[in-house]
């Protein structure tokens, strides 16, 4: 103990005389004193990349560096960020942005609406298209009106666009130019306005938060946030009780009853925006999955309450009650499906399937014990005659079966009947949804080639209904039709957001979408 | 000794190259595709299209191949698609600390697992020699992982002594190198007790003890030089199991090393990542067999290389 001490003091004295000499002021205010210049942050994977039109990782980094004109609040609601204020027109199709004239890249340039021009006119570029260029296709044009006024004209109206718009960040345009491909690549390619600078990378190894001391807002309370890349969960844990990290990400259901019980350690568990879901491949070649009696009665047959008590009891998940979580804009709850194997049996046999029948299911464990929940999910199927063959596959196979197959390429190459799949990530209905179940042919994340006329209606038709309560039936109603009438597939658990943290963090406080309040955080010394 | 050098060094060549084949080929035969782990899901067609052909992947496979070769002989070993940096860099950086593990848990392994097979031949079907016999068994069958758990356990949570993460001071070496040399002195310790068993039972070692020779130098000198040719050979062949064990090691520690990188990077499928680091590994196994087959002219005279 006394040896872990001496370390962090000699890292304390050595942070505080750098920020004496940096600052000029000398001297550290007493109450600053008793807080760590450094935490440290374990977490399993290293970042894609920082280029924020690029990063497929998470949301965990990228907003820490950079910002955009609007933002999330802890509670999900949209707020100003660099934009100060913001009108629409009547129609709903002119969005002007006046921007605020105090915020600085991290380089020292400040930031203008140039600056969000060429941060658009990349997210926007057909020709040489970014990860999400395709879900913004509804903007028809953007334009620097002055340095600090900045307008998006849309093709259509657009519900939900300020949430749309809230995940963009803007970048500094000379970096743009400069690093072109490249930009993300490094922690010198790096300049956002966020309350973080990247101060070092280290691919695969750590990376490095400095407090940002021109940042517009409240600057960050820690000078510096290391986050370590430690892949092995159980040395995460170990990690967080040696006192080597102050904050460990991504704890396994068992370490996190471990360490709960442990003093010195706390375990925060809050809401995420996904959850796992076993969706149908709708258009199988085996037939009964193509009746959506069969796949409600395969839904009725799985008990949801014991598999999250007995998978995920230890992170406090448990059964959804929508298609959506309640972080999502337009979620309603709408029930969760209830376990009742007799009702299973009679829709089996009004659909003629009353002796069973035998289908694939696959799992990965990409997913939190997505592998066991396919076990699982077996044994239940069975009470019911359904012969299930469980398919485990590793990352690699399982990203290599979504987007741009036809039913019979899917089929001929993968044959499931059943995949597990991650639901979430967005921010509102519309961008969660649409992709994913609209029958359009075009849709290539409709990956189990859904089709309901009646849902895909009310997608077209909360895509563009401003009014919140018109909009909000649209996706119960969906909602009803995707769990109780024609399945999408079995919604399962709620993920939470997991974090294990020595007790003298304060002030911790992490978004459904898993971003960490990173600037606000604190560590007593 | 230097025409042995050298031809050993030729034919290594046609050997890398047949290497390079097989990895080459393997890594695309395998299901699965970089650009799609590296865009993620809700990418379009187009854009996955574009990224291929942007690094090459829908050129002709031989056209890859004789690419990458040529690039390899100018050692360019590529550019990794995830980081985006050179394979060669991304090497560089992590090479030593793979070889610290590597030697380290070598050294350790040979030390430990040459005195304790000493030790098991002196007091043959002796307690001692049972006992070291049941720890050697213990050694080799623990998975190395388990192991590091419980050192972890021990030594960082329980002691404080040592750090669980990382390896940027001595101190964070000590576990892993222990840990990987753990499996090294099960069958070093066993192959030094039959070797010597052999050797303590020749006629020159009855004449050296019936001329008064003291049992330790009989032992240590006289016995141990003569076992040491079989032993030189596990200790070489282990060095080999070590480095793609040091991959287990360093996802448990966090250590940034090749072990951790090839795992990562066949995750990933980033094909130039995959073949640079096989190859490099290859070369130093076969670099420190060869050095291997040169020590035993070393350590026994009659060993001569024409």
């Amino acid at each position: 103990m006394k040896k872990k001490s001496s370390v962090w003091m000699a890292l304390a004295l050595t942070c505080s005389l750098a920020l004496g000499s940096f600052a000029g002021a000398g001297a550290v205010s007493a109450e600053e004193a008793e807080y760590k210049d450094t935490i440290v942050w374990v977490i399993g994977n290293d970042q894609d990349t920082l280029d924020p039109q690029m990063n497929v990782s998470n949301a965990k980094v990228i907003p820490q560096y950079y910002e955009g004109l609007v933002g999330f609040d802890t509670d999900g609601n949209v707020v100003c960020r660099i934009a100060e204020s913001y009108e629409s027109s009547e129609d709903k199709l002119t969005w002007t942005f006046h921007l605020r004239d105090d915020v600085y890249f991290h380089s020292g340039k400040q930031c203008t609406s140039a600056d969000f021009q060429a941060t658009f006119d990349r997210l926007l570029d057909q020709e040489h298209p970014v990860r999400h260029t395709a879900s913004y296709t509804y903007i028809e044009s953007t334009e620097a009106v002055d340095d600090f006024t900045f307008v998006i004209h849309l093709a259509q109206p657009k519900a939900f666009f300020l949430e749309s718009i809230a995940s963009q960040v803007v970048m500094n345009a000379d970096y743009i130019e400069k690093y072109g491909t490249e930009l993300g690549n490094t922690a010198e390619s790096v300049d956002g306005c966020g309350p973080f600078k990247c101060g070092g990378w280290t691919k695969g190894e750590e990376m490095i938060f400095e407090r940002f001391d021109d940042y517009y807002g409240d600057v960050a309370e820690t000078e510096t946030v290391i986050m370590k890349i430690v892949a092995e969960q159980t040395s995460r844990a170990i990690a967080i009780e040696t006192g080597e990290a102050d904050i460990a990400d991504g704890i396994s259901p068992d370490d996190a009853v471990r360490l709960d019980e442990l003093d010195g350690i706390t375990v925060s568990k809050t809401d995420g925006n996904g959850c796992h879901v076993f969706q149908f491949n709708c258009k199988s070649d085996n037939t009964p999955i193509q009746d959506p009696k069969v796949r409600l009665a395969i839904c009725y047959a799985i008990d949801r309450e014991t598999i999250c008590d007995y998978l995920y009891s230890g992170l406090g998940e448990e059964p959804i009650d929508s298609i959506m979580a309640p972080s999502v804009a337009g979620y309603s709850s709408v029930g969760v499906l209830p376990y009742d194997v007799d009702k299973a049996k009679e829709l089996l046999a009004e659909a003629g399937y009353a002796d069973g029948f035998d289908m694939t299911i696959m799992t990965t464990d990409v997913y939190n014990r997505g592998v066991e929940m396919g076990e699982i999910l077996v044994e239940e199927l069975k009470e019911v005659g359904i012969n299930v063959t469980l398919e485990v596959v590793e990352l690699a196979v399982f990203s290599s079966a979504w987007g741009g197959f036809t039913p019979e390429e899917f089929n001929e190459q993968f044959g499931w009947d059943m995949f597990i799949m991650g639901s979430g990530g967005a921010s509102n209905a519309d961008t969660l949804l649409y992709r994913i179940m609209h029958s359009s042919e075009n849709n290539t994340n409709n990956y189990g080639f859904y089709s309901n006329a009646e849902v895909d209606e009310l997608l077209e038709k909360g895509a563009v209904t401003i009014d919140e309560e018109e909009r909000d039936e649209c996706y119960r109603r969906i909602a009803e039709i995707v769990i109780y009438e024609d399945p999408f597939g079995c919604y399962m658990n709620l993920r939470k957001n997991v974090y294990a943290l020595s007790d003298k963090i304060e002030n911790f406080s992490v978004k459904a979408a898993n971003t960490m309040n990173l600037a606000r955080i604190r560590c007593r010394a | 000794m230097f025409k042995y050098v050298v031809k050993r060094i030729l034919q290594m060549i046609p050997m890398m190259l047949i290497l390079s084949l097989i990895v080459f080929l393997m890594v695309r035969l395998i299901p699965g595709d970089p650009v799609d782990l590296m865009l993620g899901l809700d990418v379009p067609k187009d854009t996955k299209e574009y990224e291929r052909e942007k690094l090459g992947l829908n050129d002709p496979l031989p056209e890859q191949y004789l690419r990458f070769v040529g690039n390899a002989l100018k050692g360019d070993l590529g550019t990794s698609i995830f980081s985006g940096e050179p394979v060669v860099d991304e090497l560089a950086k992590r090479f030593p600390k793979t070889l610290t593990l590597a030697v380290g848990g070598t050294l350790f392994g040979a030390l430990l697992g040459i005195i304790l097979g000493i030790i098991a031949a002196i007091h043959r079907n002796k307690l001692a020699d049972n006992i070291i016999a049941v720890a050697s068994l213990l050694a080799v069958s623990t998975p190395s992982f388990f192991l590091a758990l419980i050192l972890m356990l021990i030594f960082c949570l329980q002691l404080r002594w040592l750090p669980s993460i990382g390896m940027d001071s001595w101190k964070g070496a000590i576990l892993p190198i222990v840990t990987l040399g753990a499996q090294a002195v099960g069958s070093i310790a066993r192959t030094t007790r039959s070797s010597m068993l052999d050797v303590i039972h020749q006629d020159y070692i009855r004449t050296s003890r019936a001329r008064g020779v003291p049992e330790r130098v009989v032992i240590y000198v006289h016995a141990f030089k003569n076992a040491l040719i079989p032993i030189l050979t596990a200790v070489g062949l282990r060095f080999g199991g070590l480095l793609a064990g040091a991959t287990l090691v360093e996802t448990v520690f966090s250590i940034p090393g090749i072990g951790r990188f090839v795992v990562d990077s066949v995750s990933n499928r980033d094909y130039p990542a995959i073949q640079g680091s096989v190859l490099v590994l290859a070369l130093t196994f076969v670099v420190v067999n060869t050095a291997v087959d040169l020590l035993y002219a070393v350590v026994d005279p009659r060993v001569k290389y024409e």
